[in-house]
């Protein structure tokens, strides 16, 4: 009780030692200069599969309507102190009602919106009878953000940190079986310097006192709540825990080879593991089993299939995002079933050089959007309506990838690029890095840890980004990356790295350690605001110094210009529909000129949707950059990327355009 | 069905002079048995199949092609059309980017599941829908399992036999948006020639889109083979305080069921802290009253400083065990009860023996993206709003809302009219009576058990003019009040109070206005005597209270001048003055309960020249932001708690201006 007291009340004494750094700003500097980074292990990630149904595996969702309680501000650790996990949150505080999986930001009308510290939710639930028979009971969070302190029946379960990324713990023995249980989460949404992503925590004077002001040099709405599903799930005693699944495809892509690997948990793996079997089938999509397998004490091995139908990435295929079905059967003596779990894999193949990235032997030139999980009222919540929306949207248009800027998207949302071809560069929460301490590194690491340790068997993540606009320039940046890019690699080798840079090509320290090196850079919006004469030359050159710098692939992965919908200007005038149109434009001249050097491998629009961020004069209620509304509804621009991305996908992959893809105007024009 | 059913006569002549119906066949609906709000209990167990199915459509021109070849039987897949990611609950139209969003006809949903090998014995599991529009035809591995029309009411069926326990089993839906003239709410479909051929086009008078599909969740539950069917529970509060709940219990049991000997059924009513405030314990008998000494009553929201108070009502049911005398636990249900009492004559709605002034709106279920698919976050903000607005009640325009709602609305103390889907009705056929019987019958079945429902509106903008609708409503009528359970009629009238055939069946009348809008566009200066001239005359006419249930004007947010004009903020904002105003001076006669805005927010339409996006009369916009008179409103509706309820101003009702300007209101 009183270490997990100390560990919460540890985050809120960093508030002093911040506010002093404020005043000293010499004396952080000097610390900077003398920072010396160890390469210290980070805890490996165990278990963690997405929560699937089976012929021996129940799930249960827990979301729906909680109950909801501001901590005082001023106050964040009062609930445990006053142990209001011990009971029912409305025996200690009156409750609102509070919807999960959502953000919790804007669902009222008071300034819950811009609270900064904890909130506790708590719900009831029943849990079956049937669960207490030889099973063991899982309570798993997709994302919290940006950390979580959960109870059971009063009981503590699990604590988590770093708010994007999944976490879980057994409850096997602190439910109420055949009755009703309580949880109970604590969530906090502090960000300070060894967070990830980092922000700082000041007191300032108001007009009624003192009160606390978070703050964050990243650009996107600090949303905090339960954002993605809450599951309960069952297995079996001896169950499997892992599955790590990679792929191989034949040069004439007429063979694809699956190599699985299981983890195994429970009494029986410890008792004898040579009693363990793993039966591995593979179905196509119409169910037909096209290869199975047998595999005892390594519980792993290779599948065959031939033919194969590789996964393809969207308008590179008439058939993208081909997706097998893996099922994995846990077996025991007498093959006696233990335990099922069925997971989908895409067979492709990954390579890359300094010139050129490929998929399945063919050079792949991405083109897409950096993004946000970002709505009306839900915030970051996750939201199916939404998510298909957004996928449809991302077809219409022609792209065939976008990053997860600027941490882990929803793991639905990864099952959903898998099944339709559309490629992720898949990003850490590290965004607009500075300070770069010994305990973020550990921090960063692990959140990359976590990330690939979720992600590593979607066909769809084609690359790591393991930060967004870190501070580069910084004189600790060229270790601290080349740590965090070593371990990155360490993790996974059958992926490249990356990161978006926005420091000078001159001053950057970290792309020497990348595979693939992305620059965020915004002409004629925040540089030369206004010059649509001043885009086309400055991307190339900008471009060709990175290459000439680094001889590595290069990708533009932010360009992009704020706009408000329904404005118009002729001439064109900032923020106005024309401007952001011909913004794109000046940019597809410079990308047409890279493409013909053969290592410009990529162009991300910077934003795909318009997006909440906090209040500043330069925000119009949010980002405006989209080339969606926040609505999901096209502004003029999306119309004109529509035909660039579609025009690359026939000059690229000789795909069709849409029927609709043109306006018809006149005979004469065609 | 056939398709008949769907094609208008082409002889427009006749639907303007409809002829007279008799209904001396019109059967009453068979009465809604069960359909309980499936709840976790210690013998139940509640799956959810909301999430991502798949959807095929089906071609406009042959919605029925799906059957010919039994899609059902196998995987969507296997038709070889093109499979639609589909999210569940939601409306499919505003998913895609193509024109699925305008699709006439049928769409097929399938998704897979597990069932647990425990669900096989002892127990019976059931499958319930809350809300298919319009219609929904439901196979379990190809088997059929129901069928369901009237989109917006849930429908449930037992499929213990039909599922494959402890394995993959398969739904599939049918779902189907045609209206024609006897559903509720009435349309018609037409064939007409397009620049790519004959396409059928769905047309109808209602001003809301016709949303469809899966629109709210998808439940699997578990009961003993013995269970607890239906609850129906009547409170009152005495003067002295005293709560009296009246309860109903109905049993189901399946085939094994049967066997089973009920000993007893043990009732228990819990307070917020859990604390037993009642209970009895009955033998044989599935019926009851419990008396509740000093009962913390259910008050509307600004009434009272703990509104919306809820008990919990507790019904577990025992039988023998094995052995003799012992009594096992068979089932256990849990309902939230409010204890209330309503009361009304010709100038009262009276609740807990207060009358009560009801302020609030009309409202939609309808949202960017989703479209009438049930969303916990839209819920939760959309209350949060009412209650900032310090609205009180809220019309269910034009159709039931989802049960969370309804469950929302009892927790907060928010009054709710009942509005069941028959809007804009016109041809009153004898097959449409029946239907429209049908839909207040389930409606009733469904919400009769929650405290916040104050009044039950038969109807909303019927062409209660025509002489066909005398006949049509005193049928109607007479049959809803056999059913309503404790509570008025009311319905939503725009004829005018001197040719109007129904509102003399009611027992409040309301009626829908749009001065200065609709009628003498811009002029504001029309608005005061219209108003009260009008509201007198339903008076004068029928002797009963009257509400007003929609006014207002469409308003672009963001679209200011200066003097006010049609469409600005300002205008909207005068056009509000102007009726309060006249509601003032209303109230002052005591027969006048009642003032709605139409809307809380923008909503979707189908396309005209005169929605700009949708309907814009929204107070809030579609995503759930204030405009201009939402504050001016706010203003009202507090001072109107403060005059009636003696509730305190919230402290940042006003806005600070000078030191010498007081803010009273």
């Amino acid at each position: 009780m009183h270490l997990r007291i100390r560990l919460t009340c540890r985050k809120y004494e960093i508030w002093a030692l911040s506010i002093f750094s404020l005043v000293t700003g010499l004396y952080v500097l000097h610390f900077s200069i003398a920072l010396i980074l160890v390469n210290k292990e980070v805890p490996q990630t165990r278990g963690m599969l997405y929560p699937r149904e089976s012929e021996t595996r129940e799930v249960r969702s827990l979301d729906g309507i909680w109950n909801f309680v501001r901590s005082d501000q001023a106050n964040p650790t009062q609930g445990v102190r006053d142990e209001w996990y011990a009971k029912e949150l409305s025996k200690s505080r009156p409750t609102i009602p509070m919807p999960v999986p959502a953000s919790y930001n804007d669902i009222t009308t008071d300034n819950l919106r811009d609270h900064v510290g904890t909130v506790w939710y708590d719900r009831k639930f029943f849990v079956p009878r049937s669960w207490s028979k030889d099973q063991r009971i899982w309570l798993r969070f997709g994302s919290v953000h940006y950390e979580a302190y959960v109870w059971i029946n009063g009981q503590k379960v699990v604590k988590h940190e770093m708010g994007h990324l999944p976490f879980e713990a057994e409850v096997t023995d602190l439910l109420s079986y055949g009755a009703e249980n309580r949880i109970t989460v604590m969530c906090d949404n502090a960000l300070i310097q060894t967070t990830v992503p980092q922000g700082r925590i000041t007191e300032v004077p108001n007009d009624g006192g003192m009160t606390i002001v978070q703050s964050y040099t990243f650009d996107f709405f600090n949303y905090a709540g339960i954002h993605r599903s809450v599951h309960l799930y069952t297995t079996p005693r001896t169950f499997i825990e892992e599955v790590e699944v990679t792929t191989n495809l034949s040069k004439d892509a007429t063979v694809g080879e699956v190599f699985y690997s299981v983890s195994v948990n429970g009494s029986a793996a410890n008792e004898a593991d040579n009693v363990l079997q793993i039966q591995a089938n593979l179905y196509d999509k119409d169910g037909i089993l096209v290869a199975n397998a047998t595999s005892d004490q390594k519980l792993g091995g290779k599948l065959q299939v031939n033919p194969v139908k590789p996964w393809w990435p969207y308008l590179m295929h008439s058939e993208p995002g081909y997706l097998y079905q893996l099922e994995i059967k846990l077996l025991a003596t007498n093959d006696e079933l233990l335990d099922v779990y069925r997971l989908k894999v895409g067979i492709r193949t990954l390579s890359w050089n300094s010139q050129q990235f490929l998929i399945n032997g063919k050079p792949v030139y991405f083109r897409g959007f950096g993004r946000h999980e970002d709505s009306d009222i839900r915030g970051k919540g996750l939201d199916n309506a939404l998510m298909v929306r957004d996928f449809n949207l991302l077809k219409w248009i022609g792209a065939n990838a976008y990053r997860t800027s600027h941490y882990p998207y929803s793991e639905e949302s990864m099952q959903f690029a898998d099944e339709h071809g559309i490629m992720i560069i898949d990003e850490c929460p590290s965004v607009d890095t500075e300070n770069f301490s010994q305990e973020l590194l550990g921090k960063h690491k692990s959140s990359l840890e976590q990330l690939i340790h979720r992600d590593r068997n979607h066909p769809s993540v084609v690359m790591w980004s393991i930060a967004n606009e870190p501070r580069t320039g910084s004189v600790s940046a060229d270790s601290y990356f080349e740590l965090v890019a070593n371990f990155t690699r360490s993790l996974d080798k059958t992926r490249p790295i990356t990161a978006a840079i926005a420091v000078s090509n001159t001053q950057d320290k970290a792309g020497r350690s990348l595979d693939i090196i992305s620059f965020n850079r915004y002409n004629a919006w925040y540089s030369n605001a206004g010059r649509l004469d001043m885009i086309t030359q400055n991307v190339i050159d900008e471009a060709i110094a990175w290459n000439k710098r680094y001889n590595k692939p290069i990708i533009m992965s932010e360009y992009g210009a704020d706009t408000l919908e329904g404005l118009h200007m002729q001439p064109a005038y900032v923020w106005s529909e024309e401007f952001q149109t011909e913004v794109f434009s000046r940019h597809f001249k410079a990308f047409d000129e890279l493409r013909k050097k053969g290592w410009f491998i990529g162009e991300f629009v910077w934003n795909f949707a318009d997006f909440k961020t906090a209040q500043s004069y330069t925000r119009v209620g949010g980002n405006k950059k989209g080339v969606f509304t926040r609505a999901r509804q096209p502004k003029a621009a999306a119309h004109l990327l529509r035909k660039r991305y579609f025009a690359l996908g026939r000059d690229l992959d000789q795909c069709s355009f849409p029927e609709d893809l043109f306006t018809y105007i006149a005979d004469l024009i065609s | 069905y056939t398709e008949n059913d769907f094609l208008v006569n082409a002889n427009r002549k006749e639907l303007t002079d409809s002829p007279l119906f008799e209904y001396d066949n019109v059967r009453k609906p068979t009465p809604t048995k069960g359909l309980l709000y499936p709840r976790d209990s210690e013998t139940r167990e509640v799956r959810s199949l909301d999430g991502m199915w798949q959807l095929v459509r089906s071609d406009p021109y042959d919605p029925l092609q799906g059957i010919r070849e039994k899609w059902f039987m196998d995987a969507l897949r296997k038709t070889g059309r093109e499979i639609i990611s589909m999210p569940v609950p939601a409306s499919y139209n505003d998913i895609t980017t193509d024109n699925l969003r305008d699709h006439v006809g049928t769409v097929w949903y399938e998704r897979t599941f597990f069932v647990p090998r425990s669900w096989k014995t002892m127990q019976r599991t059931w499958l319930r829908f809350s809300s298919v529009h319009y219609s929904a035809v439901v196979w379990i591995n190809g088997r059929n399992a129901t069928s369901h029309s009237i989109g917006h009411l849930p429908f449930e069926s037992e499929i213990s036999g039909l599922l494959s326990f402890g394995g993959d089993n398969r739904i599939t839906v049918m779902c189907d948006n045609r209206l024609s003239n006897r559903t509720i709410p009435q349309g018609s479909v037409y064939k007409v020639a397009t620049d790519d051929g004959t396409v059928p086009i769905q047309s109808y008078t209602f001003d809301f889109f016709n949303y469809a599909g899966i629109h709210r969740s998808v439940h699997l539950y578990t009961t003993p083979l013995l269970h607890i069917s239906d609850l129906e529970v009547t409170t009152q509060l005495t003067k002295e305080g005293l709560g009296r709940i009246d309860y109903r219990v109905w049993l189901d049991a399946s085939k094994e069921g049967l066997q089973i000997q009920p000993i007893q059924l043990r009732v228990q009513l819990r307070d917020k802290d859990g604390h037993v405030a009642a209970q009895q314990i009955n033998k044989a008998v599935y019926h009851g009253t419990l008396l509740v000494p000093n009962a913390t009553p259910w008050w509307p929201y600004l009434m009272h400083s703990d509104p919306g108070y809820l008990y919990n009502l507790q019904f577990e049911l025992f039988v023998a065990s094995n052995e003799k005398e012992l009594e096992s636990l068979q089932d256990t249900y849990r309902l939230p009860v409010g204890i209330r009492s309503l009361s009304w004559d010709n100038d009262s709605l009276l609740l807990n023996g207060k009358p009560l002034y009801l302020r609030g709106f009309g409202r939609h279920e309808d949202s960017d993206i989703r479209g009438k698919g049930l969303d916990n976050a839209l819920l939760a903000r959309d209350f949060n709003l009412l209650k900032w607005t310090g609205a009180n009640a809220y019309r269910t325009s034009h159709y039931p809302y989802s049960e969370e709602s309804m469950q929302f609305a009892d927790q907060h103390g928010i009054m709710i009219i009942d509005e069941c889907p028959a809007v804009n009705i016109d041809i009153f056929e004898p097959q449409l009576l029946e239907n429209h019987m049908s839909s207040l019958e389930q409606l009733i079945h469904r919400d009769r058990n929650h405290p916040s429902v104050v009044a039950w509106s038969v109807a909303n903008e019927p062409r209660s003019n025509k002489q066909g609708a005398l006949k049509y409503f005193e049928f109607l009528v007479n049959y809803v009040r056999e059913i309503a359970h404790g509570r008025p009629l009311t319905a939503a009238i725009n004829a005018n109070s001197s040719s109007c055939h129904l509102a003399q069946f009611l027992d409040i009348v309301g009626f829908n206005r749009y001065n200065s809008w609709y009628q003498n566009s811009g002029r504001t200066d029309m608005i005061l005597n219209l108003l009260t001239i009008e509201a007198q005359s339903w008076r004068d006419r029928f002797g009963k209270p009257v509400i007003q249930f929609e006014y207002g004007g469409d308003t672009m947010e963001g679209m200011h001048s200066l003097p006010a004009f049609i469409w600005s903020e300002e205008y909207q904002v005068e056009l509000f003055s102007r009726h309060f105003k006249a509601f003032d001076e209303l109230r002052g006669r005591g027969w006048f309960i009642g003032e709605f805005v139409w809307n809380f927010a923008d909503f979707r339409t189908a396309q005209t020249i005169t929605r700009v996006g949708g309907n814009k009369k929204g107070v809030f916009t579609r995503n759930r932001q204030p405009k201009e008179v939402a504050h001016i409103l706010r203003r009202r509706y507090f001072a109107l708690a403060k005059e009636l309820d003696m509730f305190g101003l919230p402290e940042d009702l006003t806005v600070y201006i000078s030191k010498h300007i007081h803010n009273e209101l």
